[in-house]
């Protein structure tokens, strides 16, 4: 009896091994939802709405809480306020599993990097359930591109990631360099 | 004690879910009874939040002084208080209790109760 045990021990290791190793076993990852494309900020004649920005406008003082926008499909936008044109590519989205994004953000007015706009995401899955705290950090390189993470999402469904821009600056003015944007994210 | 320090050093090290500075401490439900916005959250928020979110404050244009005004923000004050973003630093932030009962009553939905 011992004797089958010890001969049955490596073909268990080579099983759990073989399990181990043999790809993701969680599935197809999430990630952004792909929907209707945003034209908020495209005019009726077809031009587009540029708000331009002016760091001297930033007074500093609060987070800035604003007037939202609708939450967005896919992984591009112009902001709420048509101040920047932003861009951004999550690590594989599951349950759980700290998820990284990385976001690029461009001054609409001149196409220029918005740099050190204090990246900072929002993230919920709605009105009552807010994404755990996970010592987010924010990095920047090269200009205008900004890694942060880790976001961990505790449960299965649409959330919303809210990236804000500068938030440090007030939005009480137009020029604000004060921005915001919302995506979907599925979470499988 | 020595346990206790060592603990506390390896948490910062391996940065603890939520950081030492800003409790992971959201309501798993809604609490049961919930918290009473008219004779406990009302006060918290005025205490904690109306200097700014008020008449003469720099926030005055999102003001929480009535309960409509504080329902449509549901969404951001919580996230913004659980995330120790709100308030801002440099002000006083709730208290554990005040903490727990503004995070309850909000992770009930923010019923005007």
């Amino acid at each position: 009896m011992v004797m089958r045990r010890v001969a049955a021990l490596p073909a268990l290791v080579v099983a759990v091994a073989w399990a181990c190793s043999s790809g993701d076993q969680r599935g197809p990852a999430g990630g952004p939802v792909s929907g209707q494309l945003d034209k908020h900020c495209t005019l009726p004649d077809g031009g587009m709405q540029v708000q331009p920005t002016d760091p001297a406008a930033c007074q500093i003082g609060g987070t800035g809480t604003a007037q939202y926008g609708p939450t967005l499909y896919n992984a591009e936008a112009d902001d709420d306020d048509c101040k920047y044109h932003v861009k951004f590519t999550a690590s594989p989205v599951y349950g759980n599993t700290d998820v990284s994004f990385i976001l690029t953000a461009t001054r609409k007015a001149d196409g220029a990097p918005a740099t050190g706009a204090n990246l900072d995401a929002e993230v919920f899955l709605d009105s009552t359930h807010p994404a755990p705290n996970s010592n987010q950090h924010t990095t920047e390189s090269p200009p205008g591109t900004y890694k942060i993470g880790p976001v961990r999402f505790d449960r299965a469904g649409q959330w919303t990631v809210r990236f804000h821009l500068y938030e440090q600056c007030l939005d009480s003015v137009p020029d604000s360099p004060h921005g915001h944007v919302a995506f979907f994210v599925d979470v499988p | 004690m020595k346990t206790v320090s060592i603990a506390l050093v390896l948490v910062a090290a391996c940065g603890g879910s939520g950081g030492l500075s800003c409790p992971n401490d959201l309501p798993q439900g809604c609490p049961s009874p919930a918290p009473s916005y008219r004779t406990q959250v009302a006060a918290v928020i005025a205490n904690r939040c109306v200097s700014c979110h008020g008449p003469g404050g720099q926030e005055a244009a999102l003001p929480f002084t009535s309960y409509q005004q504080v329902f449509n923000s549901r969404s951001v004050i919580l996230n913004q208080v659980y995330h120790c973003v709100m308030p801002p630093a440099g002000n006083p932030a709730p208290d554990s209790q005040q903490r727990a009962l503004l995070l309850g009553w909000l992770v009930c939905g923010a019923p005007d109760n």
